[in-house]
């Protein structure tokens, strides 16, 4: 298997920062919903707490990556040249929505993820045990962590099919 | 970070919440802003290889990072009202998702 160098880029914006936030939604999901004092010993508490903590930061860290990367490394190749990937889906009709819409709309609602996931991961970072005992905070940080995943999904889903139908080489 | 955090105060979340928000907004206003006024829009291209977006993005974070320390510093040791933060802040990011939508900022100019 042979990658070009701009694959290797779209790798690491798509597959380990992307690929590595969406992957660790489910984790760091389970870990938010067992975080209840009443079904958690002590130890089990500092526990869920570290893991709330590393997951959510690691979370903010990928969101940051796939957008910066995807901002100023894969757009920038994206768009250039007569015969690159954006021009390549104008060139017809029946594929320039998908610069028009989707790329558009991908390129900035990408952007969400970042803001909202560095504020859950604060927010855990600030509060940790007390998550537990105090459930309208756990609630508002569960609310603002799907948000994120949400965006994120969209941005992932819409830079899935961009690609397929017009990659950068 | 003290674990003993039963009494920490509401404000410095309340600032990260909002500032959230606030960089939602300003990334739906300046998608919007740059297909109504073509000279903004040119300006914001700070990178000539990125476009607009980088101009659109660049102050947007700015916004989020510069509103979550002043907020930060202003309430760090107040508590805001909890619902009124996830209120604001709600309506914030929705205008930021209809801001961003394209079907939206296209009505607002021409086209690429």
């Amino acid at each position: 298997m042979h990658l070009t160098y701009r694959e290797w880029w779209s790798l690491a914006h798509g597959f380990v920062f992307g690929g590595g936030f969406l992957l660790s939604f489910a984790g760091v999901l389970i870990v938010i919903y067992g975080l209840r004092t009443k079904d958690l010993t002590e130890e089990g508490l500092a526990l869920h707490v570290l893991w709330l903590r590393l997951g959510t930061a690691a979370m903010a860290v990928a969101a940051w990556g796939t957008v910066l990367l995807g901002t100023w490394v894969m757009y920038p190749w994206y768009r250039s040249g007569a015969f690159g990937a954006k021009a390549g889906l104008l060139g017809s009709p029946q594929t320039s929505n998908w610069d028009k819409f989707g790329m558009e709309w991908k390129q900035h609602i990408a952007w969400l993820a970042p803001f909202l996931a560095t504020t859950v991961a604060f927010l855990a970072l600030y509060y940790g045990p007390r998550l537990a005992h105090d459930r309208r905070l756990r609630l508002l940080l569960l609310v603002l962590f799907v948000s994120a995943f949400a965006v994120a999904s969209v941005a992932a889903l819409f830079g899935a099919l961009i690609t397929k139908m017009s990659p950068v080489v | 970070m003290d674990e003993r955090s039963a009494d920490k105060h509401f404000g410095p979340a309340a600032a990260a919440i909002l500032a959230a928000g606030l960089g939602a907004l300003t990334l739906g206003a300046l998608a919007t802003l740059r297909e109504a006024i073509d000279s903004f829009g040119d300006w914001l291209a700070f990178s000539g290889r990125v476009g607009m977006l980088s101009g659109e993005t660049t102050i947007a974070s700015g916004v989020y990072f510069l509103s979550w320390a002043i907020l930060a510093l202003v309430w760090r040791r107040s508590d805001p009202p909890l619902r009124l933060v996830v209120a604001v802040t709600t309506i914030l990011v929705l205008l930021g998702l209809i801001g961003t939508f394209p079907v939206f900022f296209h009505l607002f100019g021409s086209e690429e």
